[in-house]
């Protein structure tokens, strides 16, 4: 768990596209940065990594280095790796506990790499790799793709491949200081320096036995298809939170300096893919070149690993008032739980949902739970989770809207209630029933009741054949057909009977094609008829390490294609006239994860003449 | 601020020390060249004569700073004498501040760091007792080439150096 310490802004170099053009004459004081070196310790971070600005042209570099190894943290440097070609200065460092180096190299020849920094610097850079090579070192090479050095990526491969370990990662250049200043000279078409990406990877792959070292950094993923497991940032380096000079505490590495466009809902690579940088949206179009995947299942849970407990302190929060403080914590992805007099923190890593959607899981749905069962897999929500509520000692805090908050398990079952209002309506459902994606029959006994009275007759459509074959031996009065909805409405007649319901209960994210079935339910719903959907929205599981361990190396497949809420589902139907929504329940803070739309076809009923 | 009159004192650099009668008293002057005494030092310097003389600052050029010291408790005539040792003593303070000065600038991040670590202690919970055992005596590295240098101060330099 790495913490970035800004030490500065002065650096031995100009490179073109800076992000702290405006900055460069900031420097910290050394006790700022020693107090910061403290504080990461404090927060339990393990290895601190001064950045700047360049960090090597401080004195006080071997000085933090000593104060970093005297906390029992590991050090590291973000550099241009000029003063590391010094391998007396690697020594040093190396035995004051350098174990991770960060380094920009931007071309593979003095030509390419000193035009962009604008200084002599080639031989140094490259100096430091042959210094560093073969230490323990984790080594990064960054290359900042430019127009300038776009058709030079492959030289830079051949210069940084053959030393071993030492990996080498793509990155986009930012439209931030230098990078904003000079956006149209420096900047290239994101797509076109994808492509260009790409066959440098290739290139090295074919060439050098690159083991996985050949990676990238913001490109959006679906421009390197099949390279998608090689995206690298601060997060998968294991940054947790970094301070930049004059800041009084440290703050969550998070994504927001860039964004997904609209083009992008619903694709399954949203969570791991960086989008586009939120500069270049707005400088540079494009975004219609974006192809989202949408043909993939993805993940509807993603789980908080126990990470440690937190002294309380004799203070009312420890977060306002205590050692936890406010901003170092990331609001989705950080979560705080009340335990006994201390504070469980728990942490989610995961890159199959986005920071926004975490967010909005957690904050905006209220849909985080303690897992207290020991299982790894959830099979019984209302016994097996506890909901997360805030905390009351939240209510009124000035800092609740940038707070990540305190959060208490509450000992009621959200589920039971939800469920149940599901339930009651179905038994009132009477005449020709279409139940797409019947699973296991959660309500089977109430169809089961109607069938046997005469007063429906259900037909249920599954893609899991097994299970339909299983529940036809159950469900006698039922006729069930194994397929998914989108096939069997392929194939159904246009002169079949209509129906007076049809229900989408749980698997509406199932479906492939839900703007296809619901224009098919158009056609095939009486006048008068019902239209129900129901499903689940994602939500996070507040687990123990062990569990988080076992659920993550289960090989159970994915079933959603989406994790739509009521209002995706409202914005698709809004385009079907012939509905009018007559009741709706979507998901709230204290209740479960599960929303409701019943829809009526507009027109005057009319049943099935078999059916009373 | 505007001298009556002025003379040089004997014994001292005439360039730099001149008698002045200002507003009726008899004072001493002294130009300080800025380059080489930072402003810092005149000022510390200048706050140690605060109690037995009045200081008045000016700069009556961009390169240079001229002190005036007038005696508090003198008559209208003071001793020549008097005003000599005054100023004499005053350059000799210049100089002591300008040494420590950079004495405090060299040591600045072994001092600020023991004060910190001071604050921190006295701070009370929490403490990290691990810093208890830390080394304040990191030698900075050694730097042949200047790398270690920014940019700014490289470049700055360079074209110093070049011939107009």
């Amino acid at each position: 768990m790495k913490a970035m310490i800004k030490v500065g802004y002065g650096c031995n170099e100009h490179c073109t596209f800076c992000h702290t053009l405006e900055l460069r004459s900031i420097d910290a004081e050394a006790a700022e940065v020693s107090r910061k070196i403290r504080r990461a310790k404090e927060l339990g971070h393990t290895m601190v990594v001064l950045s700047g600005g360049e960090p090597t042209i401080r004195s006080e570099l071997m000085h933090w280095a000593a104060e970093v190894a005297a906390l029992k943290m590991d050090f590291g440097l973000i550099t241009n790796g000029r003063l590391l070609s010094y391998p007396e200065v690697v020594d040093r460092l190396q035995s004051l506990g350098l174990k991770y180096v960060y380094l920009s190299l931007h071309g593979g020849s003095a030509r390419v790499h000193n035009r962009l920094v604008r200084a002599d610097a080639f031989e140094q850079s490259c100096g430091a790799l042959s210094v560093l090579a073969g230490r323990p070192i984790d080594v990064t090479v960054n290359c900042v793709v430019t127009r300038q050095n776009v058709d030079h990526l492959r030289e830079l491969v051949d210069l940084v491949m053959p030393y071993e370990r030492i990996r080498l990662k793509f990155s986009m250049v930012e439209p931030k200081g230098g990078g904003e200043l000079l956006f149209r000279a420096l900047t290239p078409d994101v797509f076109d320096a994808a492509a260009r990406v790409r066959d440098a990877i290739e290139y090295g792959e074919s060439k050098y036995d690159s083991e996985g070292r050949l990676v990238h950094g913001a490109f959006p993923l679906c421009h390197l298809k099949g390279l998608e497991d090689r995206y690298d940032d601060l997060k998968t380096h294991g940054f947790r939170s970094m301070v930049e000079v004059g800041e009084s505490d440290f703050f969550p590495v998070d994504d927001r300096n860039k964004a997904h466009l609209p083009q992008c809902e619903g694709c399954v690579h949203q969570g791991g893919c960086p989008g586009l940088y939120r500069g270049y949206i707005e400088l540079r179009a494009g975004g219609e070149r974006l192809v989202p995947s949408l043909e993939r299942p993805r993940s509807n849970s993603f789980n908080y690993r126990f990470q440690r407990f937190a002294e309380w302190g004799e203070v009312d929060c420890p977060l306002r008032d205590g050692a936890l403080g406010i901003s170092p914590w990331d609001r989705g992805r950080d979560l705080l739980v009340e335990h006994r007099g201390r504070v469980a923190l728990f942490r989610a890593d995961t890159r199959d949902f986005s920071d926004a959607e975490i967010e909005r899981t957690k904050l905006q749905r209220g849909q985080v739970y303690l897992d207290v069962s020991r299982k790894a897999a959830v099979d019984d929500f209302a016994a097996d989770l506890r909901k997360l509520d805030r905390s009351p000692r939240c209510e009124g805090c000035v800092h609740q809207t940038e707070c990540s908050g305190l959060w208490v398990p509450r000992a009621v079952d959200v589920f039971g209630p939800s469920d149940e209002d599901v339930a009651r309506r179905i038994r009132t459902l009477r005449g020709d029933v279409l139940d797409l994606g019947f699973g296991e029959g959660r309500y089977a006994e109430a169809f089961g009741a109607s069938a046997a009275a005469a007063q429906l007759c259900y037909t249920g459509i599954d893609p899991d054949e097994d299970l339909v074959e299983r529940q036809r031996k159950a469900w006698p009065w039922a006729h069930l057909v194994a397929g998914t909805a989108e096939a069997w409405f392929r194939q159904r007649e246009t002169s079949s009977q209509p129906f007076d319901h049809i229900l989408i209960l749980r698997s509406w994210n199932h479906l492939q094609d839900p703007a296809f079935v619901i224009a098919a339910c158009a056609h095939c719903l009486r006048d008068g008829g019902s239209l129900a959907i129901v499903d689940n929205v994602a939500f996070g599981l507040a687990r123990s390490r062990s569990q988080t361990d076992r659920a993550e190396s289960s090989a159970a497949g994915l079933e959603h294609f989406r994790n739509d809420g009521a209002a995706e589902v409202k914005a698709l139907l809004a385009r079907h006239p012939q509905f009018e929504l007559v009741e709706e329940s979507p998901v709230n803070l204290l209740g479960s994860n599960q929303w409701m739309l019943w829809y009526r076809r507009r027109g005057e009923q009319k049943m099935a003449s078999k059916l009373s | 601020m505007s001298a009556h009159a002025s003379q040089a004192v004997g014994g001292l650099p005439a360039g730099l020390v001149q008698l002045q009668e200002l507003h009726g008293a008899q004072g001493i002057a002294l130009e300080i060249q800025t380059e080489l005494f930072p402003l810092d030092a005149i000022f510390g310097a200048s706050f140690t004569f605060i109690d037995r003389a009045f200081v008045f600052l000016d700069r009556p050029k961009e390169t240079s700073v001229r002190v005036h010291l007038t005696l508090k408790n003198a008559a209208s005539a003071p001793e020549l004498n008097a005003l000599r040792s005054l100023v004499g003593e005053f350059a000799n303070e210049l100089m002591a501040c300008a040494f420590r000065l950079r004495i405090t600038e060299e040591n600045r991040a072994t001092l600020e760091s023991i004060t910190m670590q001071a604050i921190a202690g006295a701070m009370g919970p929490p403490t990290l007792d691990e810093l208890e055992d830390f080394d304040f005596s990191e030698e900075p590295f050694e730097d042949p080439l200047g790398i270690a240098m920014s940019w700014e101060e490289k470049y700055a330099k360079k074209s110093k150096e070049e011939p107009s």
